[in-house]
C-alpha cells in the first residue's frame, strides 16, 4: 500500500476503533504509531520522537489558556453568580410570555461570558433555574430543552475553549476570532428566544406569570452582576487592547473568578479542591487527546494526506460553497456520537488546508475565523443532538423524573434555530466579520 | 491508589494555582514598569515548564476516574462480554501507552541532561521540566496498570456497576 493509501484507511480504521468504545485518544495514538511504522518500516525514528513529543506538547505556552480558562469556569460555577444572573435575567424579562424561559437563556448568556465551556454552563444555570422552571409550572420538556441549549452558549460565547483550541490549531489570533464570535453568539441569544417565544405560544405550555419587576428592583439585580460584566471586559477587552497575551488573559480571568467566587462565600476548601480536581480531569483528558492527534497527525504529514486532498479538490474545481456544506454536514453527523474538542482535534488537520484552498472572497485571515465561528456552531449541535447530546443528559440528570425522550423531542425546535443561524451566518460571513472589521 | 492520584492531581493543580498567581503579578508588574518593578523576567518560560508539570501530574487522576472521553453509541447494545472485552483492550491500550510515554520520556530526559540545554532567558536547564514530569508519568503508569487490573478482575460482573 502506498503511504496515501494508509493515510485514507486510517480514518474508517480509526472510526472503527473509536465506535467499539476505544477512548478516542488510544485510538488516534495507536493509529497513528501503526501507520507511522507502515509507512516508514521502522520503529527507529518513531521511538525517538516520542521522546520529546509528549514534553514538547504539553509544554506549550499557547496551550496552557486550556487549564486556566477550565478552572476560570470552575471558579464561575461555584461562585454564586448563576443565581444573581438568573434573577438579573427574570427582572428584565421575567414578566413576559415564557420568562423564565427566556431568563434562563440569557442567564446561559451572560454565564458564558465568563465561562468557556458548555457542559459546566449548562450543569450551572441548570441546577438554579431547572427547580424554579418546574415550580411555575413549564412543561418537563421545555424546562430541560432551554437549559440544554443554552449551555451551549458557554461555548458560543467568547471565551470559549473549543475556539481556543482552532485558534491554535490554525494558527489563528485568539483576540480577532473571540471578536468575530461575538456577534454569532448574540443571534444565538436571539434564536433561543424566538424559539422560547413560538415555542410557548404553540407548545400550549400553561406556565404561571410574574408580574413586570419595577425599575428599582430591575437597577438592584443589575447591580448585583457588575463583577461578571467587570471580568468579561477584563478579559476580552484586554487580549484586544493587547494589554494580555490570551494566557495572561486567563490567569487574570481565573484569580479575578476565583476572588470573587470566595468573596461570595463560594469557596470553601472542600469547593476548592473539587474545583481543582474537575479542571484536572477535563484538563489531562484535552492534553491527552491533543497528545494522540500529534501522533496521529505526524503520520498524517508522513502520508502527505492533508496536503493531497487539499490538491484534489483544487484539481476537481467543485464549488466551494459545496464543499463547505459537505464539511459541514460531516460534523453535525460526527456531532451525534462525539464530543466537539475531538471532532476539531481529529477533522481541523485535513478540513483546514482544503478550506485554504476555497475562495470566498475573503482575505485568507477572515476566511479562516469565518469558518472557525461556523465549525463552532456546528460542533456544538452535537452537544444538543440526539442519542449522544451530552448538554441533554447533564439537564436530565438532575430532573431523574423526565423521560429522557421528552427532552429529546423539547430539544429540536432549539436544533433547528442553530440550523437556521448557521445558514445565515454562512451565506452572509459579513454577519460574523462586521464588528472585526470595525475594531482592526 | 486513588489517594495517591487525588493527592498528584492537587499538587498538580496547586502548581497551576501558582502559575496563575505569577501570571497576574508579571502583568501587573508590566502595567507598573517602574520603580524597579516590571514584569517577572521569564514569565513565558515558566509557564511552560509548569504547565508540562501540571499536566503530567494530573494524569494519574483522569486515568483512575476513567475520565478519556470514548463514543459509546454503539457500545451501549453490546453483549456483556464483548464490553468487557473492549474495555480490557482499551485499559490494556492505555497502560502500554502510558509505560512507553514515561519510558520514552526518561530517554528524552537522559539526552537533555547530556546535550545540557537551557530555556532562552533564564538559563533554566531543560531537564529540570523533564525530571519533575517524571514522577506523573510514571504514576500515571502504575495507576493505569491498577485502572488494568480492575478491568481484569470485573470479569463475570457487570462493568457499569
Amino acid at each position: 500500500m502506498s503511504p496515501l493509501e494508509l493515510g485514507l484507511m486510517a480514518f474508517p480504521v480509526m472510526l472503527v476503533l473509536i465506535l467499539l468504545r476505544l477512548p478516542i485518544m488510544v485510538a488516534m495514538f495507536v493509529v497513528g504509531i501503526v501507520g507511522q511504522y507502515l509507512v516508514l518500516g521502522n520503529w527507529l525514528p518513531i521511538f525517538a520522537q516520542m521522546k520529546t513529543l509528549s514534553y514538547s506538547s504539553f509544554s506549550s505556552y499557547s496551550l496552557s489558556v486550556v487549564p486556566l480558562f477550565l478552572l476560570m469556569g470552575q471558579f464561575a460555577s461555584r461562585g454564586g453568580l448563576s443565581k444573581a444572573l438568573f434573577q438579573a435575567a427574570n427582572t428584565m424579562v421575567g414578566h413576559r410570555r415564557g420568562g423564565l424561559a427566556l431568563s434562563s437563556i440569557v442567564a446561559c448568556g451572560g454565564f458564558g461570558a465568563i465561562c468557556g465551556s458548555s457542559l459546566a454552563t449548562a450543569a450551572t444555570m441548570g441546577q438554579v433555574a431547572l427547580p424554579e422552571l418546574r415550580k411555575y409550572g413549564y412543561s418537563d420538556r421545555l424546562s430541560t430543552a432551554v437549559l440544554a441549549a443554552g449551555g451551549t452558549l458557554g461555548v458560543l460565547i467568547p471565551p470559549s475553549v473549543v475556539l481556543v483550541i482552532y485558534a491554535i490549531l490554525t494558527e489563528q489570533n485568539i483576540a480577532k476570532l473571540f471578536i468575530v464570535a461575538f456577534v454569532p453568539g448574540f443571534l444565538a441569544i436571539l434564536g433561543y428566544m424566538i424559539t422560547v417565544a413560538i415555542m410557548v405560544r404553540i407548545g400550549g405550555e400553561k406556565e404561571i406569570q410574574n408580574n413586570p419587576a419595577t425599575w428599582q428592583e430591575r437597577r438592584k439585580a443589575l447591580a448585583e452582576i457588575w463583577p461578571v460584566a467587570a471580568i468579561f471586559l477584563l478579559v476580552i477587552g484586554g487580549i484586544y487592547a493587547g494589554w494580555f497575551t490570551p494566557t495572561e488573559a486567563a490567569a487574570v480571568g481565573a484569580g479575578a473568578t476565583g476572588l470573587l467566587a470566595w468573596i461570595n462565600g463560594g469557596l470553601d476548601r472542600k469547593s476548592f479542591e473539587d474545583a481543582i480536581l474537575e479542571t484536572a480531569t477535563s484538563t489531562a483528558m484535552i492534553f491527552m487527546i491533543l497528545l494522540g492527534a500529534a501522533v496521529f497527525n505526524s503520520f498524517l504529514a508522513f502520508t502527505r494526506l492533508p496536503f493531497e486532498a487539499a490538491g484534489f479538490v483544487t484539481e476537481i474545481g467543485l464549488n466551494p460553497w459545496l464543499i463547505l456544506t459537505i464539511m459541514l454536514v460531516v460534523y453535525l453527523i460526527l456531532g451525534c456520537f462525539m464530543d466537539s474538542l475531538s471532532m476539531i482535534i481529529l477533522t481541523i488537520p485535513v478540513f483546514f488546508p482544503v478550506f485554504q484552498t476555497l475562495d470566498f472572497g475573503l482575505s485568507p485571515e477572515e476566511a479562516a475565523l469565518w469558518f472557525g465561528v461556523l465549525v463552532l456552531i456546528v460542533v456544538e449541535v452535537g452537544l444538543i443532538t440526539p442519542p449522544v447530546g451530552l448538554n441533554l443528559f447533564v439537564i436530565n440528570a438532575m430532573a431523574k423524573d423526565v423521560a429522557l425522550s421528552e427532552s429529546f423531542k423539547g430539544i429540536i425546535p432549539f436544533v433547528i434555530s442553530d440550523l437556521i443561524r448557521v445558514v445565515l451566518l454562512a451565506v452572509f460571513p459579513v454577519l460574523s466579520l462586521w464588528l472585526l472589521r470595525i475594531l482592526f | 491508589m486513588f489517594k495517591t492520584a487525588r493527592g498528584a492531581a492537587l499538587f498538580g493543580g496547586f502548581v497551576l494555582i501558582a502559575l496563575v498567581v505569577m501570571t497576574i503579578m508579571s502583568v501587573i508588574g508590566r502595567g507598573i514598569n517602574a520603580y524597579g518593578i516590571g514584569p517577572i523576567p521569564g514569565d513565558f518560560e515558566l509557564v511552560e515548564y509548569g504547565s508540562a508539570f501540571v499536566i503530567f501530574w494530573i494524569l494519574p487522576w483522569c486515568q483512575i476516574n476513567h475520565g478519556h472521553v470514548a463514543v459509546d453509541i454503539l457500545a451501549r447494545h453490546f453483549p456483556p462480554w464483548l464490553s468487557q472485552l473492549v474495555d480490557i483492550l482499551s485499559q490494556a491500550l492505555i497502560f502500554a501507552m502510558s509505560v512507553y510515554i514515561a519510558r520514552q520520556l526518561s530517554y528524552g530526559f537522559l539526552d537533555m541532561l547530556a546535550y545540557g540545554e537551557t530555556s532562552f532567558i533564564l538559563q533554566m536547564p531543560v531537564w529540570w521540566g523533564y525530571a519533575a514530569c517524571l514522577p506523573g508519568a510514571y504514576l500515571w503508569a502504575f495507576t493505569a496498570l491498577f485502572t488494568l487490573a480492575q478491568s481484569l478482575m470485573l470479569r463475570g460482573e457487570d462493568v457499569s456497576a
